[in-house]
């Protein structure tokens, strides 16, 4: 046998279970149900700067934890292990001679005697410093994302809502709370839009309130703007929820109503002139009658402008025939009574 | 809102006979129960079930200011007994919901017929002229080691690298599945459990009960125990030679024991 030959043999016959245990790249922990730490390798006591004799037999598991470690270990570990009889991989810092913690992955399994009872828990620690440090990385990185994720979202909701706000002061009636002159210009371009392209009905209602001029002379401009204000809401309260009621100017309102033909827009004009009309609004500590005239027209595949147009002359109309009533446009094609212009008529 | 029976995954162990019903503590489900409640189901109804933020119980259900307290969890056991319709109910409540049971049975004496506390604590903090046990650097180094934990156990970090840490994303790993929840969860279901003070409420109780002590708790001193015997009228004080904090699953048969003679 060479030298070589008979060192490696020496070598191997060192080789002993004893001495992987010893020396293992991994910490073992051996210890009694009640904690005592019964059994221990080298490479533990080399991570922790313990002497063997200050461990074994003396301290139990839970000294060598942190306080949250501590906590960790009997919420969750201990719980698991008497459950599964076995965990895997629960990251937790050993505390070391000087204080010093050793961040490990620990593993743990439990053994039983023969009559099934619980007797030792064994445990494997592997050194975890590069893994803690990489988690601690990741941690950071995933807690200055949350923060800036949650800061951006917060600037987002206070834009959103600001945005908001001024969408509908822009497209609001400050007084009556309806929509105002650019907004019905604006959904009844888009109304005309869509017919156009896709068919269906589509008509408007204009509503006018009747001797407005009066009730403000009368009784002041506070009643005359609580009159507004009554009107709108008694009209807002009577159409359907797709149809659209905003403030033209002055006393001058408009309904814009999808999918309604000439039959819905006269029922629709009629509730709107009923709704008004059922009971005085109380105003200056007196009681005001108010009624409104209204005119509607079925589109007829015009401009809005035209479709106004045929809308005001029918309003003139039923403000000609006496107030307090409703008419309707006649149709494009067959000029009629109600399409008559031009007479100066008794608006107001 | 799913029903409470979903919510809290109630489930009823044994048939006829006065309720018998089982509250886990921190960290775990009603699985821990599962050498005590069958003892129990032969002659009475068992009743387990998971606090909402823990097990199989409805995680959308956790709302951080219903359960920003105790008193939550024990609304949720009122509304379990008032579901299952159970009156002169024992009821079994480990650590943190030993205190849950306490302050339900305050509330609502009139459903229960006794408290058995395991591992108690009305308090787990340290305060001036009563030692609980913890510092609150304590709570700190555990809401620390929890998150080391559950990054790993939760397997979150690929979800978090890809920017979608939201996703209560569990590996197939169902190795350490029983203690498992979502990571924001138990962080502030921890908080809640360890940072509570209930001392004052222990003179109001008016249901007789059972303190079941380790011999030697790592997170409740002894003195606790005497601590509560002393000011909840109509207790007793068992020591347990069970170690740990959890002798319910360390010691099944002492503890099943020792609330078998107190029933």
């Amino acid at each position: 046998m060479s030298a070589a030959a008979a060192g490696a043999a020496a070598a191997l016959r060192e080789e002993t279970a004893d001495d992987l245990y010893e020396h293992a790249p991994c910490a073992y922990v051996s210890a009694l149900m009640d904690g005592t730490i019964v059994k221990c390798n080298g490479t533990f006591l080399t991570w922790t700067g313990h002497h063997r004799d200050d461990v074994v037999g003396r301290m139990r598991f839970r000294d060598l934890l942190t306080p949250g470690g501590r906590i960790l270990h009997e919420t969750h570990h201990v719980p698991l292990l008497l459950m599964q009889g076995a965990v895997r991989d629960v990251a937790l810092d050993i505390v070391g001679a000087d204080g010093r913690r050793v961040p490990t992955l620990m593993s743990s399994s439990l053994r039983r005697d023969a009559a099934g009872r619980p007797v030792v828990v064994r445990s494997t620690l592997f050194h975890a410093g590069d893994r803690a440090a990489y988690e601690r990385e990741l941690r950071r990185a995933r807690d200055r994302e949350r923060g800036a994720r949650e800061a951006a979202e917060a600037r987002q909701e206070q834009l959103a809502l600001r945005n908001d706000r001024l969408e509908r002061l822009a497209y609001t009636d400050p007084l009556t709370a309806v929509a105002n002159r650019r907004a019905l210009d604006e959904q009844l371009r888009t109304a005309v839009r869509h017919v156009r392209r896709h068919g269906g009905a589509l008509g408007v209602v204009l509503v006018d309130i009747d001797h407005f001029k009066r009730i403000n002379d009368g009784f002041g401009h506070d009643c005359g703007d609580n009159v507004l204000r009554t009107v709108a809401r008694r009209m807002r309260e009577v159409v359907r929820e797709d149809d659209v009621v905003g403030r033209l100017g002055g006393e001058e309102f408009l309904i814009i109503a999808r999918e309604t033909g000439p039959d819905g827009l006269q029922r629709l004009a009629e509730r709107l002139r009923g709704a008004v009309a059922a009971a005085p609004i109380a105003c200056a500590g007196a009681s005001v009658p108010v009624t409104v005239s209204a005119g509607w027209a079925a589109w007829e595949g015009e401009s809005p402008e035209a479709l106004l147009g045929r809308a005001d002359r029918a309003l003139y109309t039923a403000k000609e025939s006496g107030r307090d009533a409703v008419r309707g446009a006649v149709a494009r094609t067959h000029p009629g009574p109600g399409a008559i212009r031009g007479a100066p008529g008794p608006r107001g | 809102m799913t029903d409470v029976v979903t919510r809290n995954n109630v489930h009823v162990l044994g048939g006829d006979g006065p309720a018998i019903v089982f509250a886990h503590g921190f960290g775990c489900d009603q699985n821990v129960w599962r050498g005590i409640a069958p003892a129990f189901a032969g002659d009475r109804r068992a009743v387990v079930f998971d606090h909402v933020g823990a097990g199989r119980s409805d995680l959308a259900a956790y709302d951080a200011g219903r359960y920003g307290s105790l008193a939550g969890y024990a609304d949720d056991v009122l509304e379990i007994l008032a579901e299952l319709a159970l009156t002169d109910v024992v009821f079994v409540g480990h650590s943190m919901s030993a205190m849950v049971g306490v302050l339900a049975a305050i509330r609502e004496p009139s459903r229960f017929a006794s408290l058995v506390l395991v591992a108690p604590s009305p308090r787990f903090a340290d305060a001036p002229g009563y030692t609980g046990g913890m510092s609150p650097a304590d709570l700190d180094d555990l809401l620390d080691a929890l998150d080391r934990n559950y990054f790993g156990w939760a397997g979150s970090v690929a979800p978090l690298v890809m920017g979608n840490p939201d996703r209560p994303e569990l590996s197939e790993d169902l190795t350490n599945s029983f203690c498992r929840t979502d990571p924001k969860i138990a962080r502030h279901a921890a908080r809640v459990a360890f940072a509570c003070d209930h001392r004052a409420d222990l003179p109001h109780v008016r249901t007789r009960g059972l303190i079941l002590q380790c011999r030697d708790d790592a997170l409740v001193p002894p003195a606790v125990g005497e601590y509560m015997n002393e000011r909840m009228p109509g207790s007793e004080l068992v020591v347990l030679d069970a170690t740990g904090h959890c002798p319910h699953l360390s010691a099944p048969e002492e503890t099943v024991a020792a609330i078998r003679a107190f029933l």
